[in-house]
């Protein structure tokens, strides 16, 4: 996708995951650091540990190739990648500290100072609290109807579907591509037997398998990922399938298999990346696709388990009091909702756009639309 | 010709499969259809003898394989049998009632997603990029955005009261009302599909509009546009008639996809609207474990389904076509 | 893309049209009017003066209800209920909501308990059965004179013994799907006509209960319209176009929309219980968060609102008070936690007891219902005579709840944050319903953070009503909340704690006791009221000192009444509106 102009949507897609990304050192209830009896360590960090050190390391991970991919200048993008490593070796030795001489004592508190899971207690024992807290000095977004800090648990909301969304888009990416490719390369008995399989896949109520599903496997991101990648790879494979079909006959093809090359050369070397185009746009409406699945399934309570927060179980909070009549706590996961789906449908359809035949012929001139 | 008769053979299996994973699924999901006996805040719970014995009774002791063959056999014989809910009734008959009312909310939808939501996304093409565009698409992505449930509950809040609440919010009629003319109650009727309907269409408005958008904006860029601009047709022709005649025909095709839509209703409109359609009997049907209920749902649906995949491929078929002909 | 884009968005839609379902599926409703199994055996003890039954009027609500006067017949009375009947079936009824209206309003049962004392009084029966000497054999009249709805060609049909005969055929007969009535009348072993109005009925064993469960819980069907074979009777049409001999009559049954009733002009109760509605309609409305709307707009009579916030909300609009008058009551439901003993940990009566204490109950009570609910110590409604007021629940207090594991044997010893024992970390999982009331899900949150500080890690899991029962009663899990509908007087506890539940019955953890065994067959052996109270006072102490469950709330009935009725009240039985009439 080099040499592509990042369109506004992708560069809101993007924030997000930064934001995602940082969340736990961003709001949390820990100190970032700490020092204490001489010796300074990083409390937050040890808490991502505690909770979810890898998906941590993943997150840093990807961070940290996009610095590295997007970033020009040499000196920020080395501070930047240097910033995450010291992040991540926190989370991995997440024991250390610092020996310091000093008798000093001092806490630098996270932006926000309240972790997603924990109801503010102090708040609750006031008599006045009433619940859901609005919008507060101590809470910027008032707090969810346990009492927990709405922000916070928004913040990692976003981290928790973003990565739901994304996982399931990966998964779904990668077995609608290698059933594609078999089917348009193998075709025959192959093709038969895998479309008749995406047909019936197609046609299951995923209702019904959701809810039997979840009666076996525990609950959380894991299942929640599986099962979102299995309903989605079915129309990325129908897909790279059609393509594969179009362009069987297309010149490059015929010259390709002129020149000797063999059925996989071609199906890897001249078919897959061409069929590729549709593709990509069609990931970024998946994992919007995956998050809008993501608060079906909290609907259902079969969302990610509590205390932790997400937006769909958010949103499925929020329409419950709507009935009264209070629209915040709806209205508050809506708009993240909104923007992250915005942010990558716009970067889908930009994709979309920017891979017909005339727009390359348009980038090809540099010619701006 | 040939192509439409292997088609439909390719079905078989398809189908086959579906009700075979059916009710495998259906078996395995814990608590079977008589466990709500077991809930002590319905009445005396029953015990587990008694339990055994309903369950002989009704032949769920039975080998798996010999069950499904015996559904298999009535099934094909168009006998779905009878709900296993306390109601009892024909299978068949639950679901045709159900049917209708999905049937008429749904379609009232589609007809008006097409109604609108083309005339939106040809008119967003036709001024891509000013401000007022942008305004559109910015709404339509907010509503694309927000789950069906969510802009239920909103109209409810917006329409119970206030200058609106001649809507009514619940139910098919007025109950109680007197026999009146058939006008009238036709005109009853209509008023209690108005909210449902509304939100069946705002939450798929925007799908159709920004698709029919993207046509449209596609067909202007093809060389063809350009020929006929060339020619020295009037713009209006060229946009409205010829980009358009090209540019909605994938939605044609989409027909296909909205099939079983159509055909299973919809739970959260059904269920914050309180109407008896199929969503909700689909939904009650799997709590309830009603296996012969859920069986033929998912039958239905997946035909549905998959006859809208044939319907969305002949269509693409004969377009193509069309387009080679023109 | 393009075959891609419209399948996905179909598949998003159709889960997130999935979804909503939950939380209609499974619950029938609140429970306004009481739809427990009965109780009492008509000793005479004196109304208790506990019943805290209060009634918040507004002044134009008062003013109304002063306007009153004398009683009108007439008009309509709308309910609503959440999932609509299945079937209309005296005997093969199986929920609340089916049982509720048949017993009402169909097929009085021989006797009914009085809505305001809850003494037992004869309705279809001309008496209160005698009994025999040997405390097993039962003798019953029917009133003369009561006539089926619906007679056979040639003219009106009294209500005899051979419809006793014949209801008990078909509820005896393994092949009809009676599950329910057959499990309440467990301890009946016989049924036998005597003459056109007397019958005899013989217990299988003396029990206290026996007059309750078959003067409350008996079935009838008319014998002259049904099937006369049990496989037919599954299936019989009587079941969605019912024929009874109550108040009111079957009327019309609108599919997924609604049922209305009828007032059937030959009412032989109508001294009594005179319902001077001339139809009762019950409205099917699957989202609760819309009957309140429905309510302010006149289309319901009754409306029950289970949003406490709402509620408070509610009673201070001024626009809804002259619609509306606001009745807030106990019931004999409650809510609760039991910990199956099989769990390493909640064998230790000190481990459920630290438990207790880690629960905030209070603060659920203050933030969540708002003040309207009652913290219980044991399974009973703090309305109840049997509820013996002086056991005070467990108060929320983590510090006691530590020293208590500590002492159990649970302490930290590798420091990872967690307690442990014999290497094992104690952890734990709480089943709940899938859509738990507010109270749940919030209170839930808040116990799984003192949990967790006090180092117990505990993983909350939704699951479906039916996984739910079938995992109790197989003792497949660690600790389960529960909500439980109780018999409005001498609730019968045996089949909650009593050790042979275990196998059979709903002691669904485990709790094996010989002092509450005890307490429990007395309980069920005494004729005598008072000595009965004095039992279920004791067992009240045992329990609350066992925590076998953590009693949770006894929550109020919040029910919203339109203005348009007249001689509105709350009885202890809930909205039972048989002298309520509708103004002019």
């Amino acid at each position: 996708m080099s040499g592509r102009r990042w369109s506004r949507g992708a560069w809101a897609a993007r924030l997000l995951v930064w934001v995602a990304a940082l969340t736990p050192w961003l709001c949390s209830e820990q100190p970032l650091l700490e020092l204490a009896d001489g010796r300074l360590s990083s409390p937050a960090s040890r808490a991502v540990a505690e909770t979810d050190g890898a998906s941590a390391l993943v997150w840093l991970a990807l961070v940290a190739a996009d610095a590295l991919l997007a970033l020009r200048a040499r000196v920020l993008r080395r501070a930047v990648v240097v910033a995450l490593a010291l992040l991540a070796g926190l989370v991995l030795f997440e024991r250390a500290s610092l020996p310091l001489p000093t008798a000093a004592r001092f806490a630098l508190a996270a932006p926000i100072a309240h972790s997603p899971d924990r109801a503010d207690w102090e708040l609750l024992s006031r008599p006045e609290t009433a619940l859901p807290a609005g919008p507060s000095a101590r809470h910027w977004l008032g707090t969810d109807s346990a009492g927990r800090d709405l922000l916070a648990r928004l913040l990692h909301a976003l981290r928790a579907s973003l990565e739901i969304g994304l996982a399931a888009a990966a998964i779904a990416l990668l077995v609608g591509l290698a059933v594609g490719l078999a089917c348009g390369t193998l075709r025959g008995a192959v093709d038969f037997v895998l479309m008749r399989v995406i047909e019936t896949l197609l046609c299951f109520p995923y209702l019904f398998l959701v809810l039997v599903v979840f009666t076996f496997l525990p609950r959380g991101r894991g299942t929640l990922i599986g099962l979102l990648g299995l309903v989605g790879w079915t129309a990325i494979a129908r897909l790279v399938r059609g393509e594969f079909l179009r362009l069987a006959d297309a010149e490059f093809v015929l010259a390709a298999r002129a020149l000797g090359a063999t059925r996989w050369q071609v199906a890897w070397r001249h078919l897959l990346p061409n069929a590729l185009t549709p593709v990509w746009p069609a990931t970024t409406f998946a994992v919007a696709g995956a998050l809008l699945a993501e608060f079906s399934l909290s609907w259902l309570g079969c969302g990610v388990p509590e205390p932790a927060a997400s937006l769909g179980a958010l949103l499925a909070d929020g329409q419950r009091q709507l009935a009264r009549g209070e629209i915040w706590l709806t209205l508050v996961p809506s708009v993240a909702m909104v923007a992250i789906v915005l942010a990558f449908h716009a970067w889908g359809e930009r994709l979309r756009e920017s891979t017909t035949p005339e727009a390359a012929a348009r980038a090809a001139r540099g010619e701006l639309r | 010709m040939r192509f439409l008769l292997r088609r439909l053979l390719f079905g078989l299996p398809t189908l086959l499969g579906i009700t075979l994973l059916t009710f495998a699924l259906s078996r395995l999901a814990p608590g079977g259809p008589l466990s709500d006996l077991l809930d002590p805040e319905q009445g005396r719970a029953v015990t587990k003898e008694q339990l055994a014995a309903t369950e002989k009774l009704l032949g769920f002791d039975r080998p798996l394989h010999e069950q499904y063959g015996a559904w298999l056999s009535s099934a094909l014989r168009f006998d779905f049998g009878r709900s296993l809910t306390s109601d009892r009734r024909p299978v068949a008959e639950k679901i045709a009632a159900a049917a209708a009312v999905s049937l008429e909310l749904q379609g009232a939808a589609v007809v008006l997603l097409y109604g609108l939501g083309i005339p939106l996304g040809v008119f967003a093409a036709a001024r891509a990029g000013t401000r007022r565009e942008r305004c559109l698409a910015a709404l339509l992505f907010v509503l694309q955005a927000m789950p069906t449930v969510v802009i239920g509950a909103l109209l409810l809040i917006l329409f119970a009261r206030g200058p609106f609440a001649w809507l009514p919010l619940a139910g098919l009629e007025t109950p109680g009302a007197e026999p009146a003319a058939p006008l009238a109650r036709a005109l009853d009727h209509a008023r209690h599909l108005v909210l449902p309907v509304a939100c069946l269409v705002l939450s798929g408005i925007s799908g159709i509009a920004l698709y029919a958008r993207a046509g449209v904006l596609e067909a202007l860029r093809q060389p063809w546009i350009r020929a006929a601009r060339a020619r020295g047709l009037p713009e209006w022709r060229v946009r409205y008639v010829h980009a358009l005649k090209s540019g909605i025909l994938p939605l044609v095709a989409l027909l296909g996809g909205l099939l079983p839509w159509l055909v299973g209703g919809s739970v959260a409109v059904e269920t914050l609207f309180s109407l008896p359609g199929l969503g909700r009997l689909t939904i009650d049907s799997i709590a309830a474990r009603d296996y012969p209920t859920v069986m033929a749902l998912t039958l239905l649906v997946a035909a549905a389904t998959w006859l809208g995949f044939l319907l969305a491929d002949l269509l693409h078929a004969a377009l193509r076509r069309g387009e080679v002909d023109a | 893309m393009r075959g891609a884009r419209p399948h996905r968005a179909g598949v998003a839609a159709a889960l997130a049209a999935a979804l909503l379902l939950l939380a209609s599926c499974g619950d029938d409703g609140p429970a306004v009017a009481h739809g427990g199994s009965g109780g009492g055996n008509g000793g005479g003890a004196s109304a208790p003066s506990a019943a805290p039954v209060s009634l918040a009027l507004s002044d134009e609500g008062r003013a109304s209800l002063a306007r009153g006067g004398v009683p009108q017949p007439g008009g309509t009375l709308v309910q609503s209920i959440t999932v609509e009947y299945g079937t209309l079936n005296n005997i093969l009824r199986t929920t609340n909501s089916e049982e509720t209206l048949c017993r009402l309003f169909l097929f009085p049962p021989l006797l009914d308990i009085d809505p305001d004392t809850l003494e037992l009084v004869p309705l279809v029966a001309a008496e209160l059965p005698t009994l025999a000497a040997d405390s097993r054999t039962y003798t019953w009249n029917l009133k003369p004179g009561i006539r089926w709805h619906r007679g056979d060609g040639s003219g009106p049909v009294e209500v005899t013994t051979a419809d006793v005969v014949y209801a008990w055929r078909m509820i005896s007969d393994p092949t009809v799907r009676a599950e329910r009535v057959r499990a309440s009348l467990g301890p009946i072993e016989s049924v036998r006509a005597l003459d056109r109005y007397t019958f005899e009925v013989v217990a299988k064993r003396p029990y206290y209960r026996v007059e309750l469960e078959f003067g409350y819980n008996f079935r009838l069907m008319p014998a002259h319209l049904g099937a006369a074979e049990p496989a037919a009777f599954n299936d019989d049409p009587l079941g969605r176009d019912p024929v009874g001999y109550g108040p009111y009559r079957f009327a019309a049954w609108k599919s997924g929309e609604y049922v209305e009733l009828e007032k059937n002009r030959d009412w032989f109760a109508a001294d009594a219980l005179p319902y001077w509605f001339d139809r009762y309609r019950v409205r099917f409305i699957a989202d609760t968060a819309q009957t309140p709307l429905l309510f302010e707009r006149g289309e319901l009579s009754i409306c029950p609102v289970n949003d406490c916030t709402r509620w408070e909300e509610m009673k201070r609009e001024a626009k809804l008070a002259p619609l509306a008058t606001f009745h807030e009551y106990y019931l004999a439901q409650w809510l609760y936690i039991v910990w199956n003993q099989a769990h390493p940990a909640f064998a230790d009566a000190r481990v459920r007891r630290a438990m207790t204490l880690l629960y905030p109950r209070e603060l659920v009570k203050e933030k969540v219902y708002l003040g309207h609910a009652a913290v219980i110590s044991t399974l009973g409604s703090v309305a109840a005579p049997e509820y013996d007021a002086s056991v005070a629940p467990l108060p929320f207090d983590p510090a006691a709840a530590r020293a208590l594991l500590d002492e159990a044997g649970w302490i930290d010893r590798d420091g990872d944050g967690w307690r442990d024992r014999d290497g094992a970390r104690f952890r734990f999982t709480l089943k709940h319903p899938r859509t738990p009331v507010p109270a749940i899900a919030v209170g839930n949150t808040w116990f799984q953070q003192q949990l967790k500080e006090a180092g117990v890690e505990v993983e909350l899991l939704p699951v479906d009503s039916r996984q739910l029962f079938k995992e109790l009663g197989d003792r497949a899990f660690d600790a389960g909340q529960l909500s439980w509908v109780g018999d409005p007087r001498d609730d019968d506890l045996y089949d909650r704690f009593h050790s042979s539940a275990v196998a059979e019955g709903a002691n669904y953890g485990g709790l094996a006791d010989p002092e509450t065994d005890r307490l429990l067959e007395l309980h069920r052996g005494a004729f005598v009221r008072e000595e009965r109270l004095a039992l279920a006072h004791a067992l009240h102490r045992r329990i609350a000192e066992l925590q076998p469950v953590t009693p949770l709330y006894n929550p109020q009935s919040l029910v919203l009444v339109s203005t348009k009725l007249r001689n509105v009240k709350m009885r202890r039985l809930g909205a039972r509106w048989f002298d309520w009439w509708q103004a002019p």
